[in-house]
């Protein structure tokens, strides 16, 4: 048994760790609680107390027999739990690697603690509940009758916070089996292991390693086996990381959870707050519980209330007029983005992420929805499926992506994810690509900006040509090619306008050796006039030669820029509406 | 020297191209004052010619002594000090610079440049004050509030100094601007007067012409004086004596111009789209202004159309030709 803090959740417990009894101090702090392990728990079971995280009581029963709380204390024992933090997406399987089940384990003790952990489990996987109960199930069986091969694993999954980690927990030390988890190290990418090749580091896959640890997992028991009890445990091998999902859990679950907290611990939280908190915790009951206890630390004084009522007003606006197409398609259930929490759980995405979604263009098949009647129908030409996505503008929000890299992102990659006959998709999309960045221009350029504008209204029409962009390239590409991977590209366009600045920076001079040095020549017939022909003094090549035209017009390559003092002159504005959409 | 530089005219005399405007000029300045004035017209037409032979028939040959200058400008914008780099082509007589070189910046320059020009008011022989003369290039290029700052200095200095400016369009030099100036326009020049100034050099440089030969110079430059010249020059380094037949050097952009639109006639499809775009890249990042790519595209592709197809095509052209201003 042990004790730990969310954060640092330990990996597999110790066979034989001493149960702890938690001081005042402790308590108040905060831990977690793991069950007792192996099959001896009856009386550790009697040392479970409260803890500020999830609280269960459990009437602890040993071979039918009523325990009584220790020391006279009022509080029934409790149990912590909490899962452990491993990154958005937590999954895991649980290997059985022994095949012996031991037989001095009594069954009858056992199916009366499974009833009781029942109950806690009810308490805890408020949402999830017949899903670990089928897991325990399960994992029950193969210990009973050990099967070969794959049949051996399960495979649970869910959203982070959920508990998944913590049923397995909780499963294992019930039935008193050996946990060992799997912590995934860090992967090392090939790339990093070339740049690490002269420090001696060898390169070890992921899945090496796993192999490595299953074979250490098999010594260590073999080590133990001379404490002849220990070697007839069954091991559960609990492996987090692995790609594949728990439901999360129900916002009125998390409200009842919370609330019983509040008892518990005698807070006194507004309603309102537990209904905030549980809203937007998304459905991961270990944030809900981490933000009610930042709210019951007494510091904490103003709760900003008023904000649930945009939210009111908000839910009203779309169980009322469902003709509002942004939010419905903005789906339902989901967050008002309006509203964060200083300790709030704001989904924020990678932009790279984003370009994903709305490259890919993910679409509801045609049957799965269907148009309420009265909702003004569009041409064929014009309807769209349903996007399989939070509304552009908020996934545009969640990614922080400025206007102008997104824009060139997607410029750069879009006709990769046009399917090769959609001509026309091509070229709706760039059309619209191209009027995002002419409003875009008219923002960075100052030719077009008036004196008068502020910075509000550029930022506005900074997020209006980001969702015009966005929303052109999610309506005009109707024919996606079929998903495959797909690799993002930098834009090219930044390249070319270094390389455009360079060679302009080069002409410059070149200028003034027209007209005998007397007077200026404008760049663009230096640039279209000048230089090929001079190319052509100093080259006399065969006059057809096409095919060395495209080679021919790297000029710029081979020389290098030196003329510092004018670097500073050309600013980068200049070539900010360069972008050609053809 | 390049012929384009060595058989420049250098006297409104010698204008060969566009004479009634050099005689309308020389009477105008008769009297060594003149009026702000705006030269539009094409490229390649003799804008320029035609201002640096008007300044040397008001100054004399004083205006050719020029000096190049990178000058700092250190500009009080009210909050904040702004540095300003730009470079000028100056004589005792006159500015010359591309204000749109300074980027968003350049009210600042067309404001603080001619205010100190004005403080530097040369006095002539007879102790009388003259003027200055600014030229301004690009003019079509500066910003609105470029051009309107401008506006306000042309009236403000008109005592002190006179304003050249030269641009391409005079469509986008703001109508106050067009209207403080006297509006020269500069066609470009028809193919008799090229053909005409490309027998001139011929002569001077004592060469064989074939019949035609000239002529078909002037067609292929698309009536630009200065492209005439320099294929002319370019005929003449690569084959002497000419031949009847002789292949005009092309351009090396106009053809891969050319190129690109018949990668867009061939195949229709992104894959294509995607690396037509690679290709109109590699022009910018030549610096090849974006305009006339698309100018130059548009003409190879009207080449190549059915007819009921030209309409949109130019549509579109016209359309992003906008756009990428």
């Amino acid at each position: 048994m042990s004790i730990c803090f969310p954060s640092q959740f330990p990996g597999p417990a110790k066979p034989s760790s001493p149960i702890r009894v938690f001081d005042a101090e402790e308590e108040s702090r905060a831990g977690a609680l793991l069950l007792g392990r192996g099959g001896r728990w009856g009386p550790r079971l009697r040392h479970l107390r409260r803890s500020l995280f999830l609280q269960a009581r459990i009437e602890i029963r040993d071979g039918g027999e009523e325990e009584t709380p220790r020391s006279g204390l009022k509080e029934e024992p409790t149990l912590g739990v909490t899962g452990w933090a491993c990154g958005s997406w937590c999954y895991m399987l649980a290997y059985i690697c022994t095949s012996e089940i031991p037989g001095s384990f009594n069954i009858a003790q056992r199916l009366n603690l499974i009833c009781l952990l029942k109950n806690s489990v009810i308490i805890f996987m408020i949402s999830a509940k017949h899903q670990v109960e089928e897991v325990k199930r399960w994992l029950e069986e193969r210990m009973k009758q050990p099967k070969e091969g794959i049949e051996n694993c399960v495979l649970i999954t869910g959203r982070s916070g959920v508990g998944k980690s913590t049923a397995i927990h909780v499963i294992a030390s019930l039935l008193g089996a050996d946990l060992c988890e799997w912590m995934s190290p860090t992967p090392t990418l090939w790339e990093e292991h070339v740049h690490n090749s002269n420090s001696g580091i060898q390169y070890m896959s992921k899945l090496d390693e796993f192999e490595s640890f299953i074979e250490k997992i098999r010594k260590y028991s073999l080590l133990h086996g001379a404490y002849a009890e220990e070697l007839r445990k069954p091991t559960v091998l609990l492996i987090d990381d692995i790609p594949v999902a728990f439901n999360p859990i129900t916002e009125n679950s998390i409200k009842k959870t919370l609330t019983r907290i509040c008892q518990e611990e005698k807070c006194d939280v507004p309603a309102q707050w537990i209904d905030h908190i549980a809203r937007v915790s998304g459905g991961d009951i270990r944030h809900a519980i981490t933000s009610l206890q930042y709210c019951c630390i007494k510091t904490v004084k103003s709760f900003p209330v008023h904000e649930s009522v945009p939210n009111d007003t908000h839910d009203e606006l779309k169980s009322g007029s469902p003709s509002l197409l942004l939010s419905a398609s903005s789906g339902d259930g989901n967050i008002n983005p309006q509203i964060s929490l200083p300790w709030g759980r704001d989904e924020k995405i990678t932009l790279f992420h984003a370009l994903g979604k709305f490259l890919h263009n993910k679409r509801e098949t045609p049957h799965a929805f269907a148009l309420a009647p009265d909702l003004f129908t569009l041409k064929k030409k014009y309807a769209r499926n349903p996007l399989k996505m939070d509304s552009p503008e908020e996934v545009l929000l969640q990614a922080h992506g400025q206007a102008r890299t997104i824009m060139d992102f997607l410029h750069e990659n879009v006709l990769d994810f046009v399917s090769d006959e959609a001509t026309d998709s091509g070229w709706v999309v760039n059309s619209y690509l191209s009027d995002a960045d002419y409003m875009l221009a008219s923002i960075l350029h100052p030719k077009f900006r008036r004196i008068t504008e502020t910075n509000e209204s550029d930022s506005v029409r900074e997020l209006v040509a980001a969702s015009v962009a966005v929303r052109g390239v999610l309506f005009g590409n109707s024919h996606p090619s079929p998903s495959r991977w797909h690799t993002i590209r930098t834009p090219k366009l930044w390249q070319i306008e270094q390389t455009s600045r360079h060679s302009k920076i080069q002409m410059l001079p070149e200028r003034f050796a027209t007209y005998g040095t007397s007077s200026f020549c404008s760049l663009s017939s230096v640039a279209t006039e000048y230089r090929p022909t001079i190319k052509w003094f100093y080259s006399p090549v065969n006059v057809h030669a096409h095919d060395n035209i495209s080679e021919s017009l790297h000029w710029e390559d081979d020389m290098d820029c030196t003329d510092g003092s004018l670097e500073g002159k050309k600013s980068g504005e200049s070539e900010e509406d360069d972008i050609e959409d053809w | 020297m390049l012929w384009v530089d060595k058989y420049r005219p250098r006297a409104l005399d010698k204008i060969i191209a566009h004479e009634e405007i050099a005689q309308n000029l020389k009477k105008l300045v008769s009297e060594h004052d003149c009026p702000h004035l705006l030269f539009y017209g094409p490229t390649g037409s003799g804008k320029k010619t035609l201002v640096m032979a008007l300044l040397k028939q008001m100054f004399g040959p004083g205006v050719e002594k020029v000096k190049l200058e990178n000058k700092m400008w250190k500009i009080d914008a009210g909050t904040r000090m702004i540095e300003l780099e730009l470079t000028t082509l100056s004589s005792t007589h006159h500015v010359e610079m591309n204000p749109s070189d300074a980027g968003f910046q350049d009210r600042h320059i067309v404001q603080e440049i001619i205010k100190e020009m004005a403080r530097n008011r040369p006095v002539d022989t007879k102790g009388k004050k003259g003027f200055k003369v600014l030229v301004l290039n690009e003019v079509d290029k500066l910003s609105r509030e470029g051009q309107h700052s401008l506006r306000r200095t042309m009236e403000k200095y008109s005592a002190s100094c006179r304003l050249i400016l030269c641009c391409n369009s005079s469509s986008k030099v703001t109508e106050a601007v067009r209207s403080r100036c006297l509006n020269i326009r500069v066609n470009a020049p028809t193919e008799e007067q090229i053909i005409k100034v490309l027998e001139f050099i011929g002569k001077k440089e004592n060469l064989q012409l074939p019949p035609g030969f000239t002529a078909r110079i002037a067609a292929q430059s698309n009536r630009n004086l200065r492209r005439a010249i320099l294929s002319f020059e370019t005929c003449r380094v690569q084959q002497y004596p000419f031949t009847v037949n002789q292949a005009l050097p092309p351009l090396d952009w106009e053809q891969y111009v050319s190129e690109i639109a018949s990668d867009i006639m061939k195949e229709q499809s992104p894959k294509r789209l995607f690396s037509v775009r690679g290709k109109i890249y590699e022009l910018l990042g030549n610096c090849i202004p974006p305009e006339i790519i698309l100018k130059k595209l548009l003409s190879e592709l009207l080449k190549k159309l059915d007819s009921e197809l030209k309409h949109e095509v130019c549509h579109w052209a016209a359309y992003y030709c906008r756009t990428i201003q």
